[in-house]
């Protein structure tokens, strides 16, 4: 049976969907294969690493001026005392502590609302070995050897401790002496 | 089988509600109150985070069930690549959805809980938030290549191996809090170090509940109304051949006083 013995078309008619190019596909997967290859690099080389406090003043030399994120608790809640305006600028002076090394920070503005004493924060900044922005200034848990890390960020690395009567574990965890 | 069962059954009447749907979708008029009245009212605030703790119950449970929803996905995905089976992908595509949906939801309310925690919205070199936000991005990929015109075949097979890769990531996400400690701001989990406990506890078990619950809700209406719309896909070829056959046997009859008899064969 064809079209001129019956006089109609039985040809099946041809899909009006928009076919897809067969390029997509292989698109499709190379951004997978893409993705992936992201993520493992990210994960091998790109993702922040914090210097724990010990580990930063043991590589101070190295490090130099480079910036870095810290990684330490604080020893005290930062009082009005320790904060003063310079030239129109906001420094927080405290020290911070991790296996039993210290160092002291000078930090550009107000910290965090959870900043306190023995909850591990995250400073953003690099070593400083030149006069503090008020000379003279004696931290007084601090190390005050000449060496400060001058912080432009403050984050707070909140534990997973949710219990009424919560030990301040921050010593079992390491971060404090 | 007996959700198909009841996919086909539910389709007489035009519905995908059915007893089961209808059960669990009144546990959540019940339970979404209450985990309201314990997250908010009853439990108490923390010592130091105050009420941002309160984001506990909501955060933690979407993030657990993306990661069970894309589990699904993987397993329906394997399944059908297996057994060819429609049942497996419209599961595998349901749950995604929902995978997606909670995930967008652990990402925004994560983000919620680092302001006053952390003291920023986003880290983009965090590998916890950043692990996450592939994770979602592979599933809207999943999702986006199953609106790829194709035969539901291809579209089957295709979306089910972009849902086994894409499965490969939730180890790494759930894991990396531990294995990369000081790249994320991200606690680890309280749960398992045995750090929440009385109300706290019981009521990050209820969100856990709720979500749960709503998570098998959507999932049994996400897959009966895939399962109707590839029914009516599959349908669709049958009524458009009956319609072209009905035509040719309509200009047959004009036009067989013109021909002789059994010469149209």
């Amino acid at each position: 049976m064809d079209k001129d013995e019956i006089g109609i078309d039985l040809t099946p008619r041809t899909n009006k969907q928009p076919r897809m190019p067969r390029w997509v596909p292989g698109l499709v997967l190379l951004a997978v294969a893409l993705t992936i290859m992201g993520l493992i690099w990210f994960l091998a080389t790109n993702s922040q690493s914090f210097l724990e406090a010990d580990q930063a003043v043991a590589e101070r030399e190295e490090l130099g001026e480079k910036r870095f994120q810290l990684l330490g608790s604080p020893t005290s809640t930062a009082g009005s005392d320790q904060t003063f305006i310079v030239e129109n600028n906001e420094y927080t002076f405290f020290t911070i502590v991790f296996d039993g090394v210290y160092v002291d920070v000078v930090s550009q503005g107000t910290p965090p609302d959870l900043f306190d004493q023995g909850v591990p924060v995250v400073l953003e900044g690099n070593w400083e070995n030149s006069p503090l922005p008020i000379e003279g200034y004696i931290f007084s848990d601090g190390v005050n050897d000449g060496w400060w890390f001058s912080a432009d960020r403050i984050l707070v690395k909140h534990d997973n401790d949710y219990r009424k009567d919560r030990i301040d574990d921050a010593e079992n965890r390491g971060q404090t002496e | 089988m007996k959700i198909k069962f009841m996919a086909i059954k539910e389709t007489q009447n035009n519905t995908t509600s059915s007893r089961i749907t209808r059960f669990l979708g009144s546990c959540l008029v019940l339970g979404v109150p209450a985990l309201i009245l314990f997250a908010f009212v009853f439990s108490p605030k923390d010592d130091t985070m105050e009420d941002a703790v309160r984001l506990l119950y909501i955060h933690v449970p979407v993030a657990i069930f993306s990661y069970i929803a894309f589990g699904i996905t993987a397993i329906g995905s394997i399944f059908y690549l297996w057994k060819r089976s429609r049942w497996w992908d419209t599961t595998a595509h349901a749950s995604a959805e929902i995978g997606v949906m909670f995930c967008a939801l652990t990402l925004i309310t994560g983000s919620i809980w680092g302001r006053p925690t952390w003291n920023t919205w986003w880290e983009w070199g965090d590998v916890r938030l950043v692990t996450t936000l592939v994770m979602f991005l592979m599933f809207i990929g999943y999702l986006a290549l199953r609106q790829v015109p194709a035969s539901p075949e291809v579209r089957a097979k295709r979306a089910a191996i972009v849902g086994i890769i894409g499965t490969i990531n939730i180890p790494i996400v759930n894991r990396s809090v531990e294995w990369w400690e000081n790249s994320t701001l991200h606690q680890q989990s309280s749960l398992t170090d045995g750090n929440l406990e009385d109300l706290t506890l019981f009521t990050w078990f209820l969100g856990t509940l709720i979500i749960g619950i709503a998570y098998l809700w959507l999932l049994i209406h996400r897959f009966r109304v895939g399962w109707l719309a590839t029914e009516y896909e599959a349908q669709g070829y049958g009524v458009a051949i009956e319609e072209r056959q009905a035509e040719a046997r309509a200009h047959n009859t004009e036009t067989s006083g013109h021909l002789e008899e059994g010469e149209v064969e």
